[in-house]
């Protein structure tokens, strides 16, 4: 049996916990930049929000009905996210994490010995009182099945956020009323293609032979029917793959024209690349930049230019990829045109360890280059200074807005919470 | 939680090359002493808190003291604890009698009756206090 764990408007939740004030208030969480919806609290999607909606369309409604919002605080939410995580990894060490807010646990080797109730409703119980955040649980033989149980268990407030499909007719019955669309791994289209060879529920899908049908049906769909009928097939593997590319992109505050602002932003962005390529203990031979206009602006010209380059070594050396990043950039740009995006893709890895310069071991200079990276990765860890480089400039008038974000309450000492 | 510096050498740790003598005290190398294990429990239910008045200054909370709570310890008689009053935090001396009470720990000694409160909630157990000087 698989446990999907799920935590319930994750960020919007993780705002709350330091703010009893807000107890049973409407909370929403934007997006980079402030731009749109991306979390809502029980009382805000009760409101009427919706996911993705841009926060203009319905700023001052919201704001006058009471309701209250933040920035991201991604400080806090990847804190709170790693407590989560521990906590259940207590109960449960074979766990693969899915996402910053959701946990496959596999009980394979403890179903026996255990309630599954108890279970779910203890592991519900511990997070909301040592953290403070709701979670919804769904248990099945399955990944696939569990994800629906989730579902189920975050949509029916019957079921207390835990639902357990178990014996065959049980889960029979609950497929029936679940259409494809809802299904992990199906999407609208496929839902349609579905739809005219006949298959309108989750059930049919599960009784439903691939081979038979003389359709091109692919290996995913098929994989998914099976974990439909409770042969379980999606290990970690397929999960949790080491990272094959690193992309670093932020939209900017405002609308963009100077090519010295672009500059500073994608020489920025290929910084934060090359110290993340670091860190995976990774070398690339490949570094993509793009620049972009707002595709949602219907008064600007829109375009949309990237290009890449092959690296005759691999590296991870900053300089290298920012210089090659503003390569790019004197390539791309096209004056007249206002940018709303830009950012760099590293892709093409070799592990550090993989790839010698020569017979003989490392050259000088890569040995050279590595030391100096050290140098400046430490600096900037222990956050004793910023250590970076000239051209990724000290302004930074193209960073996002943050405006609302609430305090790091977890992380800096000088933000912790006040109590009387 | 608390930052103990990382990346400060312990030279006897390493193998480093001594120019003179190899160090006689190599043999009983242990790590420093960890304020977070002396601390801290269990680090994913622990917080931190400001605490700002002197309503517990005979706990010996001071104006400004850090507070670590761990939510996840139940609350016992005579605990210390951080409860949401009515849309607030409030760090009080928890007494578990006939009556519930929460206790301003100092001269004053005003005590809050749980039960005349409409909206309570225990957060956590605090572990210790931090007084800085």
């Amino acid at each position: 049996m698989f446990a999907l764990v799920d935590c319930n408007s994750f960020y919007a939740s993780c705002e709350k916990i330091f703010r009893p004030d807000l107890k049973n208030k409407p909370v929403v969480v934007l997006s980079n930049n402030d731009g749109c919806v991306i979390a809502r609290s029980p009382e805000a999607k009760k409101m009427g929000l919706i996911m993705g909606q841009p926060w203009h369309e319905v700023k001052s409604n919201y704001l006058n009905n009471g309701g209250v919002v933040f920035s991201s605080n991604y400080e806090l939410y990847a804190d709170i996210s790693n407590r989560v995580m521990n906590i259940l990894m207590e109960s449960c060490p074979e766990i693969d994490i899915y996402s910053i807010d959701e946990a496959f646990l596999n009980l394979k080797s403890y179903e026996k010995n255990i309630d599954l109730v108890r279970f779910a409703f203890d592991c519900k119980r511990r997070l909301r009182e040592w953290i403070g955040i709701p979670v919804s649980i769904g248990i099945a033989p399955t990944k696939t099945l569990a994800k629906l149980a989730n579902k189920m268990a975050k949509d029916d407030s019957r079921f207390e956020g835990v639902v357990i499909l178990k014996d065959e007719n049980t889960i029979k019955h609950f497929l029936k009323n679940i259409n494809t669309e809802k299904i992990w791994g199906i999407g609208k289209r496929m839902e349609k293609n579905l739809k005219d060879i006949g298959i309108d529920n989750a059930l049919e899908l599960r009784n439903f032979n691939p081979r038979l049908s003389g359709n091109n049906f692919s290996v995913v769909l098929e994989r998914t029917i099976r974990e439909l009928r409770g042969q379980a097939c999606i290990g970690s593997e397929n999960m949790l793959e080491p990272k094959k590319q690193i992309m670093v992109s932020r939209s900017f505050g405002r609308s963009i024209r100077a090519k010295r602002v672009l500059r500073e932003a994608i020489s920025f962005h290929a910084g934060r690349a090359a110290e993340k390529l670091r860190f995976e203990n990774q070398k690339c031979r490949t570094v993509t930049a793009f620049i972009r206009s707002n595709p949602f602006n219907e008064k600007v010209r829109q375009i949309y230019a990237s290009k890449f380059i092959e690296l005759v070594h691999p590296t991870n050396d900053s300089r290298i990829i920012i210089k090659s990043a503003n390569q790019i950039l004197e390539n791309i740009y096209r004056e007249g045109y206002t940018y709303s995006k830009a950012g760099v893709l590293l892709s093409n890895f070799t592990d550090n360890f993989g790839y010698q310069m020569n017979l003989f071991g490392k050259s000088q200079d890569s040995i050279k280059s590595e030391n100096l990276m050290q140098v400046v990765d430490e600096i900037n860890l222990k956050e004793i200074s910023r250590a970076s480089f000239g051209i990724q400039g000290f302004r930074n008038t193209w960073r996002m807005k943050r405006e609302i974000k609430s305090k790091r309450y977890t992380t800096k000492i000088g933000e912790i919470p006040n109590t009387k | 939680m608390i930052p103990v510096k990382k990346g400060e050498d312990n030279f006897l740790h390493k193998k480093q090359k001594h120019s003179g003598f190899p160090s006689p005290a190599g043999d009983y190398v242990e790590n420093p002493i960890n304020m977070n294990e002396l601390l801290i429990q269990r680090s994913s239910s622990t917080f931190l808190m400001r605490f700002k008045g002197n309503d517990m200054l005979l706990s010996g909370i001071k104006h400004n003291a850090i507070l670590v709570i761990d939510r996840s310890l139940k609350a016992k008689n005579g605990d210390i604890i951080v409860a949401c009053v009515e849309g607030e935090f409030l760090c009080r001396e928890i007494m578990i009698t006939e009556k519930k009470l929460l206790v301003t720990n100092c001269h004053k000694n005003r005590s809050i009756d749980i039960e005349q409160v409409l909206d309570f909630e225990i957060l956590g157990v605090v572990t210790s206090s931090i007084n800085m000087y």
